[in-house]
């Protein structure tokens, strides 16, 4: 234990200094507020963190990024494109040449042969190959395929978002309620989700869409698909309101919330102040990651040709051209964009959803 | 409201500021992680020990954590040893560094945002002796007279014992394991590669944790655990041995039934047996250091005075020595015979017990011992240390305790004290104290 | 309360059930049958003192509270945890009272119960000459203000998503104490009061050690002025040289406030430096009660002798000839008959694992349930009810199950006999306890 005694400057050590051990009680106010060492340390404020670690992870930030660039191409990429959604492409100058056996004289001599006639027509540029003015080809109506991929982005982002919404309301509101409460509230509502549980979605969707068709014109609108996707909102929020329940109910054996007890809190204010604010982190994550999965339940709906009437462009009804065998095997142009911007557009949630679900993770320390 | 937005503002890290930290956190841990992956010869670790008495000695150890919000320097400066045989307690409030120091020591930083920097821990282990491949070289039987002295064959080699194929049959020591030539070196662990270290996690030194309720895995038997622990380190160990040792061990640390406790999992028991449990594993292997980190934190007072008188049973059984770490005082008072006192990372005195609780220099020693109400005698107010306890960011270069002294001088302002050397054992750093030294060093 | 087990209840969801010590609970196999008849018991003997009233600032009468650990198929309870048995004492305006005891001996829970963030099995609760133990959760609520709690955690006790602001006003403002244009004012004024600089305001209790957050929990229940602080081991989580503040400004407060204390800790030192009055709880019940004077200069029980020669002391010349007490400490789910301390208690007597002690005044002002301190006349009078006790059970278990099982009885009556309530099923520790106390 040897080390060596760092000696001080002479004219310092003059300073006599006995030390005193005596108590010495008296602070002053000003001493116990002084904390010049701890204002030397700055926070992080919490949106700084999360952000911090969101951004720290190079996935979500390919992921980030390209949700911007589907959302993009989705709701500006139309306005600077020449096609429209359902504008077919009638400008194919088809060449017709046509010959007829004709009989006619030169200098008095009867001579027959064949006349040819060059004739410009314009017909549907259908089964277009990738050009400059198609850059994916046209499909079986002439329309542009890479508009179309474009106005469908709108629809199955639109859709997602839509439906996720809802989902969480609905969730967040019985959720709560049943976490809240307990009791034979929460009882009922958890029975409810058991029951809504156990409905098979796709036999679900395929009844609805062709008992949808007989009413009115709703096979031709795209409101069928929106009241598909409303009907399935009404069985997709089981799953947030057992994770709001299940939040709440630790949420609700916590100290702060036996404080705010003690305090004589109302229950709204108990519910709304310090049970939901904690839980919009997992709402958040629990809403991106299922982003991803309503995109690709509308991508089902429109392969199965039960979703908005196939001349509505949507991801799943481009992708249901697959179906068509020629198409399937000489046209790629058609469908493979489609199918890339779904799996693109549901990695990104994922990726984003993962990232976001790190980032609010209290526990994390990388 | 009324507070403005500067105001608020003020205690926020700017965007700025955040990505310069981030920025120079990336590329410090770059630095130390290369440094750690390349190959490391054992010439390199292996260094003397200033003291040959000691068993640990931490010389300037750095051990700085890079956070978000800056280099987090949890140790920084440490300088003190572990005599063998003796309980050297560190004491401190949270934040100070003592945990840290301790997991320095077993190489358990949280990497890679925790890195030892600078400074050297050395440690005097036994290594295994490793021939020209790397191996351990094994110790045979071989055949004796009746003195014990080892039989010579004509040529003056030893005559070692056969088993039914021929083979040597490798000598076993006094745990039931193979025996392997040892030598005893001193290692500085700071500089270790992973690889080796693992030779003296658990094995040479072994640790007690805070909480006996996380610190066991729930899905296994305690028998289960203790058995993982035998074999692990005891290489050559057989089944019923290494049972036979748990066993041993459990009632060692006196569970009254320890076949029964054997073949419970650890939410059959309750904390104080489980912290029993988890000083049976620790002492499984004979370590010949036991780091006990805040060890009866979690405990009732009187499971916390079992669990005490425990420890210092077995301190004398086993011949080690013990690092307490603790924030309680009259643990340390009750346990240690050396005492270290840290603040924000750094020793601020230390010296044997006797020093430190009858004669403590450093003003934050004497609040600290003074802070605590005792049950003995009747204060009207408590004495209380004003301040806070601070975050080792960004430290400033003077007293870190200057803020909240209430002996604090002129002096102070200036650079770190150092250390003054008391009496022989006892050391502090403060400016309070130089002239004293010196007139010790002058008569 | 290191480790919470918690459980939903039944379906009217009355209470959430907490175990305070799971890992004996499962161990013990034993169960409580029917102390639903006790409660009856209890709950009538309350019904049957109600033209009481109290004179005391907080007096709690019997209070009980009993956690249903096990249901049978029916739902109906068959398994209690009785964290809180029996409990009485009184307290004076300005005075503290100090709770001591180990974890599980339902110090804290006896503290949550006063406050009704727990609702009372039986027992009655006084304050300020109103039985607040009956009103209803609407009524109670407006008399909140009045009685507050200091929790444990400091950092579990702040919502963390709310300013430090907000959260130290909100009830205030909420219970009409203060209008929105004042509520700035006056929330910086109690933070002033706790030592809490006005920049905090909002900013968030996550920025802030837990010797700040311990202060701002106190600002929160000062914010709506009370007279009654329950304290819940408001310093057992901070570092020494913070906890000597908190004290420091609990005592300071008390002074210029005028509160009253109940100071629940776990640590001797502390609470005989606060306190006025000590109350040392084991397994759930009051083994001693006096003035901090009586109790420790002049140490009655061998649990509180044991508990204060166990705290270690920073003096390095004080050593070690010290009470430690074998064993742990018994699962409150299935505690040991007779004196619930005797499994540990160097002073054991035979009649210590039979009969429950009494609670009685054994000095002036100064209680202890202990049978050292019995008379022989008393030990007398004890052991017959006892034996009148196990002759009614077991003439009332034999007619129970005569019909069926007639050798079982037999067994019954001899583990009766002799053998603690280990694992026969009548609950003889329960019992023999209500006969000591009638």
């Amino acid at each position: 234990m040897e080390e060596e005694i760092k000696m001080e400057n002479p004219e310092e050590s003059e300073i006599p200094v006995a030390p005193e051990n005596e108590e010495n009680n008296e602070i002053s106010q000003d001493k116990l507020h002084g904390e010049s060492l701890g204002d030397r340390v700055k926070a992080l404020s919490p949106a700084a963190t999360v952000a911090k670690r969101f951004f720290r992870s190079k996935l979500s930030m390919i992921g980030l990024v390209t949700i911007i660039v589907l959302f993009v191409f989705s709701f500006l990429g139309p306005l600077c494109s020449p096609w429209g959604e359902k504008e077919a492409d009638n400008n194919k100058s088809d060449a017709m040449i046509s010959g007829s056996y004709i009989t006619y004289s030169v200098d008095d001599t009867e001579l027959s042969g064949e006349e040819i006639t060059y004739a410009w027509n314009r017909t549907l540029n259908d089964y277009a190959g990738i050009s400059g003015d198609h850059w994916m080809g046209t499909d079986r109506q002439g329309y542009d395929v890479f508009s179309r991929l474009m106005y469908g982005g709108r629809v199955s982002l639109t859709i997602g978002f839509v439906v996720i919404l809802l989902e969480t309301l609905l969730g967040v509101v019985l959720g709560g309620i049943s976490g809240y409460f307990g009791g034979w509230v929460d009882n009922v509502i958890m029975r409810i989700v058991d029951l809504l549980s156990c409905i098979p979605t796709i036999p679900l969707m395929l009844i609805l869409g062709f008992a949808l068709n007989g009413i009115g014109d709703l096979e031709t609108s795209i409101m069928k698909l929106y009241i598909i996707m409303g009907v399935l909102c009404l069985i997709g929020w089981v799953g947030t309101a057992r994770l709001v329940r299940g939040q709440i109910l630790s949420l609700r054996e916590q100290e702060f919330m036996l404080a705010a007890k003690c305090s004589g809190l109302s229950t709204r204010s108990k519910i709304f102040k310090h049970l939901l604010p904690n839980v919009i982190p997992q709402l958040i994550v629990s809403m991106t990651l299922g982003l991803g999965n309503v995109i690709l339940m509308e991508a089902t709906l429109g392969f199965l040709g039960i979703g908005a009437p196939l001349s509505t462009a949507t991801w799943g009804n481009m992708i249901n051209l697959v179906q068509d065998m020629r198409i399937r095997s000489y046209y790629p142009n058609m469908w493979i964009g489609a199918g890339v911007c779904i799996t693109l557009a549901i990695l990104a949630f994922n990726f984003v959803g993962d990232g976001l679900r790190d980032a609010f993770d209290p526990k994390m320390k990388r | 409201m009324a507070v403005d937005k500067q105001e608020r503002n003020k205690h926020y890290i700017s965007r700025k500021e955040s990505r310069e930290i981030a920025k120079n956190n990336s590329k410090m841990i770059r630095n130390f992680e290369k440094q750690k992956k390349r190959k490391i010869r054992p010439e390199e670790y292996v260094t003397e020990m200033k003291d040959p008495n000691n068993i640990v000695e931490f010389d300037d150890l750095h051990t700085f954590f890079f956070s978000d919000a800056g280099t987090v320097k949890a140790v920084n400066g440490v300088t003190f040893s572990v005599p063998a045989g003796s309980t050297v307690g560190v004491v401190g409030e949270s934040g100070c560094g003592k945990s840290v120091t301790s997991l320095s020591l077993m190489q358990l930083v949280q990497a890679p945002s925790g890195q030892i920097v600078s400074g050297s821990i050395r440690f005097r282990a036994d290594m295994f002796k490793l021939d020209e491949h790397g191996r351990k070289i094994p110790v045979y039987e071989t055949e004796t007279d009746e003195d014990g002295n080892d039989k010579l064959d004509e040529n003056g080699n030893k005559i070692y014992k056969l088993d039914a194929r021929g083979k040597k049959i490798i000598k076993k020591n006094e745990l039931g394991g193979n025996m392997y030539e040892m030598e005893r070196e001193v290692v500085d662990i700071a500089k270790m590669p992973t690889q080796a270290m693992r030779m003296i996690r658990g094995r040479e030194i072994s640790m007690i944790f805070q909480e006996p309720m996380t610190s066991l895995n729930p899905v296994f038997t305690i028998g289960n655990q203790l058995d993982e622990v035998g074999k692990l380190h005891i290489e050559g160990i057989s089944k019923e041995k290494v049972k036979e040792r748990s066993i041993e061990m459990l009632n060692l640390v006196g569970i009254a039934d320890p076949e029964g406790v054997y073949k419970k999992y650890p939410h059959e028991l309750s904390g104080g047996m489980r912290q029993r449990v988890m000083i049976a594993i620790a002492l499984l292997c004979n370590p010949k250091l036991i780091i006990a980190d805040e060890p009866t934190t979690a405990l009732d007072v009187t499971i916390q005075a079992q669990i005490l008188d425990l420890l210092r049973e077995i301190k004398g059984k086993i011949n080690g020595s013990i690092m307490l770490i603790t924030h309680d005082l009259g643990v340390v008072a009750e346990m240690a015979d050396y005492v270290v006192v840290m603040y924000a990372g750094k020793v601020i005195e230390m010296g044997t017990a006797e020093d430190i609780f009858d004669r403590p220099l450093h003003p934050y020693t004497i609040g600290l011992q003074k802070s605590k109400p005792t049950v003995d005698q009747v204060t009207d107010e408590l004495y209380c240390i004003p301040g806070f306890v601070p975050n080792p960011i960004n430290m400033p270069n003077y007293c870190y305790f200057r803020d909240r002294c209430d002996k604090c001088m002129e002096k102070c302002s200036g650079e770190y004290p150092g250390y003054v050397q008391v009496t022989p054992t006892h050391k502090v750093a403060c400016y309070l104290y130089k002239d004293m030294a010196k007139e010790e060093t002058n008569g | 309360m290191a480790d919470k087990k918690t459980k939903k209840a039944d379906v009217t969801g009355e209470e959430t059930i907490k175990t305070e010590q799971p890992a004996e609970v499962l161990e013990t196999a034993a169960a409580v049958e029917e102390p639903a008849a006790e409660v009856v018991a209890a709950q009538e003997e309350t019904a049957a003192t109600s033209e009481y009233v109290s004179d005391a600032f907080l007096e709690v009468r019997n209070l009980c509270k009993y956690f249903v650990v096990g249901t049978n198929f029916f739902g109906r309870p068959n398994k209690w945890l009785k964290a809180v048995d029996n409990v009485s004492f009184k307290l004076q305006k300005g005075k503290t009272l100090g709770i001591v005891g180990e974890s599980g001996c339902g110090k804290t829970t006896m503290g949550r119960t006063i406050l009704r963030l727990h609702d009372v099995t039986s027992g009655e609760v006084w304050f300020k000459g109103e039985k607040i133990s009956d009103l209803s959760n609407r009524e109670f609520d407006k008399r909140r203000p009045h009685m507050q709690m200091i929790f444990q955690d400091p950092y579990a006790s702040l919502s963390p998503r709310l300013t430090v602001g907000e959260i130290i006003g909100e009830a205030a403002r909420q219970h009409g104490m203060v209008d929105k244009a004042g509520f700035y004012d006056y929330v910086i004024e109690v933070m002033k009061m706790c030592g809490l600089q006005p920049h905090y305001f909002e900013r968030y209790p996550h920025e802030f050690s837990g010797g700040q957050r311990q202060r701002i929990c106190i600002a929160r229940a000062l914010a709506l002025k009370p007279e009654l602080v329950i304290c819940d081991e408001p310093v057992s989580a901070l570092d020494v040289s913070i906890q000597a503040q908190i004290i420091n400004m609990l005592i300071e407060l008390r002074k210029t406030l005028g509160l009253t204390y109940v100071f629940i800790s776990h640590d001797l030192s502390v609470v005989k430096h606060i306190s006025d009055e000590v109350g040392v709880m084991y397994l759930g019940t009051m083994v001693e009660y006096g003035s901090k004077e009586s109790i420790f200069e002049n140490t009655l029980h061998p649990y509180t002798k044991a508990l204060f020669s166990a705290v270690p002391v920073p003096n390095v010349h004080v050593k070690m000839n010290r009470v430690i007490l074998k064993g742990d400490i018994p699962s409150p789910v299935n505690p040991p008959s007779g004196c619930k301390f005797h499994t540990r208690c160097d002073n054991c007597m035979e009649i210590c694992s039979k009969v429950a002690p009494e609670y009685k005044e054994v000095e002036q002002g100064h209680f202890c349930a202990c049978h050292l301190y019995n008379s022989e006349e008393d030990t007398a009078r004890l052991w017959a009810a006892y034996e009148e006790e196990q002759r009614r059970i077991a003439e009332e278990y034999a007619a129970k199950h005569a019909k069926h099982k007639p050798e079982k009885v037999a067994e019954g009556e001899d583990d009766g006999a002799e053998a603690p309530a280990e694992v026969q099923g009548i609950p003889e520790g329960e019992h023999s306890g209500q006969a000591a106390s009638e």
